[in-house]
């Protein structure tokens, strides 16, 4: 990418929610770079704790039951965690946007589908907006401080609509009146209509008809590069990540246990964790004579009660006494891969497949 | 939305047909003796007979109803049976007084009710919760008409601020206001509550929080809109209640109303005068409602696209 | 979930529910009060001779204040006013109860009807429904009521006709919404018949907003016996009344305020405890709020919402 400029940095992050009768692990110690333009895929099961990350980073944890207790959210230098809310409201949106899982309910259905999205501008206004601002003679300039005008919200959102791929004359609609697709569109539209640096993308796809979620994906993709839009893409289908991913971060009880570039996640040759291993021997392959699928056998664990040692030993084929007793740290196979098992830790002689 | 009305309007024809014919059954379950009723126990059997005969009492049931509606359809509610009296008349004399009252009562309901529903939801179990709940809770279940003899005591007879019957100056109406409006009031807090509490767990009030919306934003324009869907409906519903409760209410207080109007003449069994109150009242309700389901499809556009036009919607339809 | 993790048991809808319920104190208080109540109108004969202790009068004794042979004070015609006040909820149980159970039965038939066939039947439906709801209700009972008489039997014919309309209408309207829901399409799809989709996936959604409708219908029934009473249509004197004992008590209310407190409070009281019991019945209903202290409740779903993920 164009710039080596670190935009997210995830340190060490700790989420529990608070219930009545027990604490929910969610996430358990995440690492997590992610440089201006790049995109990463975080792959998992369902209750790995993908969205509740995202979450975080956004700052919208349920209040009084999700806490962050532990770690540090950098974006662009600025300790999120630590900023007042007056300053995330003006992040959320602008700066960080988010897509959410399920179309047929992220959308207010009292309001057309353009005034939702003109909702955004009016809070943020548009990046180029703010810049033909600055440089506008003084008599020029919108007195309003809520930024840009009626007509350039009106013009953004047309311009924002053709952009995922719906007629601008739709905007009158109210959300019933689309369809599930267009609606995850309208989402897009309005993570998109601020352009903002990070786009979060939660499970963009599993509520859509495979056509739709290729046209859906193709679209994020050439979004994403066009603004050079730094993506989190969460989903548990590695088929999406290939699609749109340059980084795979693979998501396992709230802990990343292996994370690369794609090439090095997708390349069956090299060592891999076996939850990894699992995922993918769980996905059809064309190109193989393999007789039959091997799912890995077991379920997540329940957050609320979390194995001792490694999480995923109840369910490891390779298991040890290791493995029971002490969580493994993070070992590095080649630059950039790094995954966190005992089979590749430096103590251990034998060295994985 | 126009032809929505005219054929909202076309509708109240077959409810007062329905609404008459109801009433004129019920009341004629057991047909009493107004003759006798008027005339007195010293009446001779055949001035009875021919008093009956002259209010057309002999003739079927059926006849009898046709005949009424025949007169009602040129705007004839018939006379009273005591005094001789023209229905419609008296009933458009007394009907205002009625109807202000129930429009001050919801209002009063609505507007302390839903900012208080609102605030007890944004706020769940904080103290000011737990007030309005157990204020709505405790204003649901009382009586009106206990209401009222408290009032009275307290207002009028001890502290001596307010008038305690009559309907006359501002002040008159105080009193009936509140006393008609307590009971949709503790339902309009509840129920604003409620489905507030169910609007703000929803995906779309999470989406308005990640654009970076302010929170009060978030409350009052996206989650309110959504919650007072039921409210709204629920009391337009409600507001055939304080129609109804305007018996107690005009008792207690000696209102000269339809309300007292209406149960006089159910004592005495004249028909003439109930059927023509009950009907202005079933109209009115039918207009309330039809003036409930446009601020409904207001609110949920949902609605609206159902009855307006369902050709463009199947357009739309085949373009999906 | 694996292997080690505990998962409490579920030990059945019912007791799951009970257990939810149990954690709520105002609703087990409700339920006391209610069951007290209960308990009154099934046993005030064996608690008070009806002929000597309730409607027996005395006149020397009139407009006592309360003491401690007369609790709540004597009645105009020096009536103790407590045996009065107490054996009046008997009356008023038996109509609130018998009328909101025959107007929810007939809801339910008329109401899932009619939404599940839609179309036809449910125009029809309705429009005779719309003409029953737009005459306020208490003045269709006060209709039914002048022609038939007043009495407890009358009352409650003149309740059940008069709330099977709002009965048919919650129980039409969940049912249609959730009639949409993909399950039921789902169930079609595998051969349920009608009738089995109407009982095993409509009405239980509708069983919510229905409890809540029969705690509210119970006392507004309590409340409109009380209206009706205290008008002079409904239960005739001297049968102990709490609106007819009101009416009565008006008279003497400026000096003698105890007449018209102890009948209130008592209409207030059993009302309020049967809304509340409704409210908590509801929400120990609620799966998405079972389990969970009042406390947390409302992010429960929340949580769940966000660890799954």
């Amino acid at each position: 990418m164009d710039r080596e400029e670190t935009l997210l940095k995830i340190d060490d992050l700790y989420v529990k929610y608070r219930t009545v009768d027990d604490d929910v692990y969610a996430v358990n110690g995440v690492d997590l770079e992610l440089k201006r333009g790049e995109a990463v895929g975080i792959v998992g099961e369902t209750g790995a704790g993908k969205t509740t990350l995202a979450l975080s980073i956004l700052g919208l944890l349920p209040k009084g039951v999700g806490e962050v207790y532990r770690g540090d959210i950098y974006f662009k230098g600025q300790d999120l965690l630590n900023t007042q809310e007056k300053k995330m409201r003006e992040i959320r949106g602008a700066q960080i946007s988010m897509i959410f899982q399920d179309p047929m309910t992220s959308l207010n259905p009292v309001f057309t589908v353009g005034d939702q999205i003109a909702e955004v501008l009016k809070l943020h206004g548009t990046k180029q907006y703010a810049r033909e601002q600055e440089n506008a003679p003084k008599s020029d300039r919108n007195e309003n401080k809520a930024g840009m005008s009626r007509e350039a919200i009106d013009a953004r959102v047309d311009e924002i609509l053709e952009l995922v791929g719906i007629e601008s004359s739709r905007k009158i609609c109210y959300p019933h009146q689309l369809s599930g697709g267009m609606k995850q569109r309208i989402v897009i539209a309005m993570a998109l209509a601020c352009e903002p640096d990070l786009l979060i993308a939660d499970e963009p796809t599993t509520a859509l008809d495979v056509t739709i979620q290729s046209q859906v994906l193709a679209m994020i993709d050439d979004i994403q590069k066009r603004y050079n839009t730094s993506l989190i893409m969460i989903t548990h289908d590695f088929g999406v990540v290939a699609e749109t991913c340059d980084k795979v971060a693979i998501m396992y009880a709230g802990e990343i246990i292996e994370y690369g570039t794609l090439e090095q996640i997708f390349d069956r040759s090299l060592p891999h964790h076996p939850y990894t291993v699992g995922l993918f021997n769980s996905i059809p392959d064309l190109t193989s004579d393999k007789p039959r699928l091997e799912p890995i056998s077991g379920l997540t664990p329940d957050p609320a009660h979390l194995p001792e040692g490694c999480y995923f030993s109840p369910r490891c084929p390779y298991c040890t006494e290791r493995c029971t007793a002490a969580a493994p740290s993070v070992t590095q196979l080649e630059e950039g891969h790094i995954v966190k098992c005992h089979r590749f830790s430096a103590e251990s002689g034998t060295e994985g497949r | 939305m126009w032809k929505y009305i005219v054929k909202r309007l076309l509708l109240l024809i077959p409810v007062v047909i329905g609404v008459t014919f109801l009433v004129f059954v019920i009341i004629n379950l057991k047909p009493g003796d107004p003759g006798r009723m008027i005339l007195g126990i010293s009446a001779t059997q055949e001035a009875v007979d021919e008093y009956n005969t002259e209010l057309g009492l002999d003739r079927p049931f059926l006849v009898r109803y046709a005949d009424y509606m025949s007169h009602l359809v040129r705007g004839d509610f018939g006379l009273s049976w005591y005094g001789s009296e023209p229905v419609l008349p008296k009933i458009l004399h007394l009907y205002p007084a009625t109807l202000k009252i129930c429009i001050l009562a919801i209002l009063f309901a609505m507007g302390v009710g839903i900012p208080l529903g609102v605030l007890s939801a944004v706020k769940q179990y904080s103290l000011a919760d737990r007030i309005a709940s157990t204020f709505a809770m405790i204003l649901a279940s009382v009586p009106m008409f206990w209401l009222c003899l408290l009032m009275t005591l307290l207002f009028s007879v001890h502290l001596k601020l307010l008038p305690s019957f009559g309907l006359t100056s501002w002040k008159h109406y105080i009193m009936p206001m509140i006393a008609l409006g307590s009971n949709t009031l503790g339902l309009s807090i509840r129920l604003t509550r409620s489905s507030m509490l169910e609007e703000i767990r929803q995906d779309y009030v999470r989406t308005a929080r990640a654009k970076g919306a302010k929170e009060k934003t978030v409350i009052f324009t996206h989650a309110l809109r959504n919650s007072l869907i039921p409210v709204v409906t629920a009391c337009g519903t409600n507001f055939s209640l304080l129609l109804g409760g305007t018996v107690f209410v005009e008792a207690v207080f000696a209102i000269p109303g339809l309300g007292n109007f209406l149960i006089t003449a159910v004592t005495k069994k004249d028909i003439p005068v109930v059927m023509g109150c009950v009907v202005i009242l079933a109209i009115s309700v039918v207009i309330i409602n039809l003036i409930i389901d446009i601020v409904y499809a207001y609110l949920d556009p949902r609605i609206k696209s159902k009855y307006q036009g369902s050709i463009r919607r199947r357009r739309r339809k085949a373009v999906e | 979930m694996a292997g080690k993790a505990k998962i409490k048991k579920s030990r059945g809808q019912i007791y799951d529910i009970w257990r939810a319920m149990r954690s709520n104190k105002l609703t087990m208080a409700c339920l006391i009060f209610v069951l007290f109540l209960i308990f009154l109108a099934v046993f005030a004969d064996v608690l008070f001779n009806y002929e000597t202790d309730i409607i027996a009068q005395s006149i020397p004794d009139r407009l006592q204040p309360p003491s401690a042979l007369h609790w709540f004070g004597t009645d105009a015609f020096g009536r103790d006013y407590f045996g009065r006040v107490v054996y009046a909820t008997r009356i008023t149980m038996i109509i609130a109860v018998l009328a909101t159970l025959g107007g929810s039965v007939l809801g339910i038939l008329i109401g899932s009807l009619s939404a599940y066939y839609g179309g036809k039947i449910d125009a029809a439906i309705q429009r005779i429904l719309d003409v029953i709801i737009s005459i306020p209700q208490i003045l269709l009972i006060i209709c039914v009521v002048t022609v038939l008489g007043g009495g407890v039997r009358n009352l409650i014919i003149a309740f059940i006709f008069s709330m099977t309309p709002g009965f048919s209408r919650v129980v039409r309207s969940t049912v249609m919404v959730t009639r949409e829901n993909e399950y039921v399409e789902a169930a079609r799809a595998v051969g349920a018949s009608d009738l089995q989709i109407i009982v095993s996936h409509l009405l239980p959604n509708s069983l919510g907003p229905l409890i809540v409708q029969a705690t509210m219908s119970i006392s507004l029934c309590i409340l409109s016996t009380a209206g009706l009473g205290y008008l002079g249509l409904g239960v005739a004197a001297p049968q102990p009344e709490w609106g007819l004992m009101l009416s009565e008590a008006q008279e003497y209310m400026r000096t003698e305020v105890y007449l018209i407190l102890f009948p209130g409070l008592a209409i207030v009281l059993s009302a309020v405890a049967f809304n509340l019991l409704g409210d908590g019945l509801r929400d120990a209903m609620d799966p998405r709020l079972r389990g969970f202290r009042r406390k947390k409740r409302s992010i429960f779903r929340k949580r769940r919402e966000a660890v799954r993920g």
